[in-house]
């Protein structure tokens, strides 16, 4: 007589479902990284992905201090756990520091996991290390860049445009969305009446930022609108120019905007707030409080702008430069109130337009008041809230993969001059910025 | 003198302006070595060095205020040997204020002191992160009734405070050669004993970028400014908010000082020196010793030890 047993029954339910399922395998540092918007954008990812149905995750922790038999045993287990992808979801350290020992793990096999990379602004950093890719011509590999001009950027790295693809690092809407109770809050911890007109910046303090032009542009409109404050939330850093020779030490450019200060009406620079850096809980009423977000950065690094996608998600107006990552956060919906200043790229390497930065940016001070805050939360909410990032996901994990193709000559150039300097855009025979800089940072400008 | 700094930090001529090689490439890279990360470079206005990776005297002289972040050892071993560079200068020289009795007598008129204040100040018990940070040689742990008065700082913190921990034994900055040592596993033992808790070890680049220390309380175990006065970690954690354990609350009353912001959170706090002078003995010990190259003199190490 046969005996059904129902534990088997479940067992075997439990095994078909599994085999439906992708195996994922994700590599990444349980540990945060120095980067604090790096830290929420390994989170968010997370986040996105774990709400794709028909998935089954498996996490691996590497970061620089993982050893070696650490590393392998890791990948040992992903081998035999049956991995289809693995992805790489954080910056640091450098997905090179995995691979070769994944080549040599799956090098007997037939059928090697997808590869996908997340794409950090710190590509740029570490060309001589991408190279490491060359070797894995027999896995299909899938780059993810956070924004449209960083897609335009990897396109013209790699020889199979095809296998770059656009998905916004995702905010989490439980942390900043738009709550219109919390204005009065923060204006009372602020001591700040409802009359104040109060601009907000919040990331790094340094050269590349350019919060010495920031506060030159607060001055003359403080000159126009005398209850108009700038609060900068962040940390002073000593990152410098260094692509372009500009080194700084830790310290010098505290002592540049110092001085600036001094050179200002006692009245503005008393309306200048140095809030030092925040918890991100803090950061969340303080976008809340203010009434227009401004970052007139032109970093290097800035493939996506995760403070300005933060700032959005409160529903907050902007005065951005139209640099990089920045351009994506002008949806159509909401494009009059995402002021995207020009950038252009000349002999002395990128210029801010002054005249488009007096005019765009005057207009939205004074228009500020009108905001459609809950708008410009919705939209961009939609654009990168952790549900719309993980739509876009899917579709990505659903693309045909092909081989690695390697990459092209741009790239191979790009090697060739990191490893004979490491300040590669200077002409130095003309003392200017050379014609490859264009090139390469052609795609983080406006064509126009 | 005060009328000069202002002059300085309004239109600074800082060792940035020249190309020509005023410190030595990477310094002195044996005794920056021995205390990394406490010599790595940091700028102000008031162009802070080390005397140890001085290349040019005749380039340093070109310059109207420089700030020394030597400890008592390494000021005196240089100003010893090279005083007579300094004599007839109107050059303006800033030292620590704890070792500002080791200032030549015969130039006061060029030396003011110098101390690091914070214009916020947290409670050790209200902190929620201590980081202790030990670059530990013998040279360090002569002093350790010193340290373990700092170690007692750890009584007060409460029990929801992480204590990260930040340990590396080094060969003493000041020695010649390499001698094992029978003091820094002892004291790592007293050290954990008080501890109490499981500490978080960091490695160099962790300590380096710590973030948001506005909550953090730092205990700095260099025991006190016979070895170095300015440390590049005082000076980091501090301008991102933290706590020092040595430093003290800024004093913007007192019109004897001069104030100038080195971060958001910190500031330099210059006056007069008041201390007398112990120059004549330093002169008088090296005449005695009668040697070339003091930095790495054990006999003027224990001299100048005595005197401080």
């Amino acid at each position: 007589m046969f005996i059904f047993k129902k534990s088997s029954l479940l067992n075997s339910k439990k095994n078909w479902f599994n085999i439906l399922m992708t195996k994922i395998a994700f590599f990444y540092s349980f540990t945060p990284s120095n980067w604090i918007s790096c830290q929420k954008i390994v989170a968010n990812l997370l986040k996105s992905y774990k709400m794709i149905q028909g998935n089954d995750h498996k996490y691996c922790h590497v970061n620089n201090d993982t050893s070696i038999s650490s590393l392998l045993k890791q990948i040992k287990e992903v081998r035999e756990w049956g991995a289809e992808k693995i992805i790489f979801l954080d910056h640091f350290p450098h997905p090179t520091s995995v691979l070769s020992y994944l080549q040599n793990e799956y090098e007997f096999e037939t059928k090697k996991p997808a590869l996908y990379f997340h794409i950090y602004g710190d590509f740029s950093l570490y060309y001589k290390t991408w190279t490491a890719c060359n070797f894995l011509s027999k896995w299909n590999i899938h780059w993810i860049c956070a924004s449209d001009r960083q897609v335009e950027y990897l396109k013209q790295l790699v020889v199979d445009q095809n296998s770059v693809s656009l998905c916004p690092f995702p905010v989490d809407e439980a942390e900043f969305s738009y709550n219109k109770n919390l204005r009065n809050l923060q204006r009372q911890e602020w001591k700040r009446s409802d009359e104040d007109k109060i601009l907000i910046y919040t990331g790094r303090l340094s050269h590349q930022k350019k919060i010495h032009t920031l506060i030159k542009f607060f001055a003359q409109q403080k000159l126009r609108i005398p209850q108009l404050h700038l609060y900068l939330y962040g940390e002073f850093d000593n990152l410098g120019d260094p692509f372009v020779g500009f080194g700084t030490t830790e310290g010098q450019y505290f002592s540049k905007i110092l001085r600036l200060l001094k050179t200002l009406p006692k009245e503005t620079q008393d309306a200048i707030h140095w809030m030092g850096g925040v918890p991100n809980k803090q950061l969340k009423n303080a976008y809340h409080g203010a009434d227009l977000l401004i970052s007139l950065s032109v970093h290097h690094d800035e493939d996506y702008g995760m403070s300005i996608a933060e700032g959005l998600s409160c529903g907050l107006p902007a005065i951005l430069t139209d640099w990089g990552g920045f351009s994506s956060f002008a949806r159509l919906e909401i494009k009059e109130w995402i002021k995207l200043i020009k950038v252009s790229l000349g002999f002395k390497g990128r210029r801010i337009s002054l005249k488009e930065l007096n005019t765009l940016g005057e207009l939205a001070i004074d228009t500020m008041d009108f905001a459609p805050k809950t708008k410009i939360s919705n939209t961009s909410l939609s654009y990168f809230s952790l549900e719309s990032c993980k739509l876009k996901l899917e579709e990505i994990h659903q693309l045909p993969l092909k081989p690695f193709a390697g990459f092209n000559s741009l790239f191979h150039n790009l090697v060739d001059i990191h490893n004979f300097t490491p300040i590669p855009f200077i002409d130095f025979k003309r003392n200017k910025i050379n014609s490859i800089y264009s090139k390469v940072y052609g795609p983080y400008v406006r064509k126009n | 003198m005060f009328e000069r700094i202002k002059q300085q930090i309004l239109k600074p001529q800082t060792f940035l302006n020249i190309d020509a090689p005023l410190m030595a490439d990477k310094g002195n890279q044996e005794i920056n070595s021995s205390l990394y990360p406490l010599a790595l470079d940091y700028y102000h206005d008031l162009n802070p060095c080390f005397s140890f990776n001085i290349n040019s005297l005749a380039l340093l002289k070109k310059f109207p205020i420089i700030t020394f972040r030597d400890g008592a050892f390494s000021f005196a071993s240089f100003m010893t040997q090279n005083h007579a560079h300094f004599t007839g200068s109107d050059q303006l020289i800033l030292i620590h204020k704890e070792i500002e009795h080791f200032a030549p007598s015969h130039l006061k008129k060029n030396f003011l002191s110098y101390q690091m204040t914070q214009t916020h100040r947290l409670n050790i018990k209200n902190a929620k992160r201590i980081v202790i940070v030990g670059v530990l040689s013998d040279q360090v742990l002569e002093d350790g009734h010193l340290l373990e008065e700092k170690l007692s700082l750890l009584d007060q913190i409460s029990d929801d405070a992480t204590i990260q921990l930040y340990l590396h034994s080094r060969k003493g900055p000041f020695q010649q050669f390499y001698q094992e040592s029978t003091l820094i596993e002892p004291f790592k033992w007293k050290l954990f004993q008080r501890l109490k808790r499981q500490p978080v070890f960091l490695t160099s680049s962790t300590l380096l970028n710590l973030n948001n220390l506005g909550d953090t309380f730092v205990i700095n175990l260099q025991p006190n400014r016979f070895m170095i006065a300015d440390t590049y970690l005082d000076y980091l954690f501090a301008s991102k908010g933290a706590t020092i354990s040595d430093w003290n609350l800024s004093n913007f009353d007192n019109s004897e000082l001069f104030t100038h912001p080195i971060s958001l959170y910190h500031q330099i706090e210059i006056s007069p020196i008041q201390k007398e002078s112990v120059y004549p003995d330093l002169i008088l010990k090296k005449k005695l010793l009668n040697r070339n190259n003091l930095i790495t003199d054990g006999h003027y190490w224990s001299l100048a030890r005595q005197i401080f």
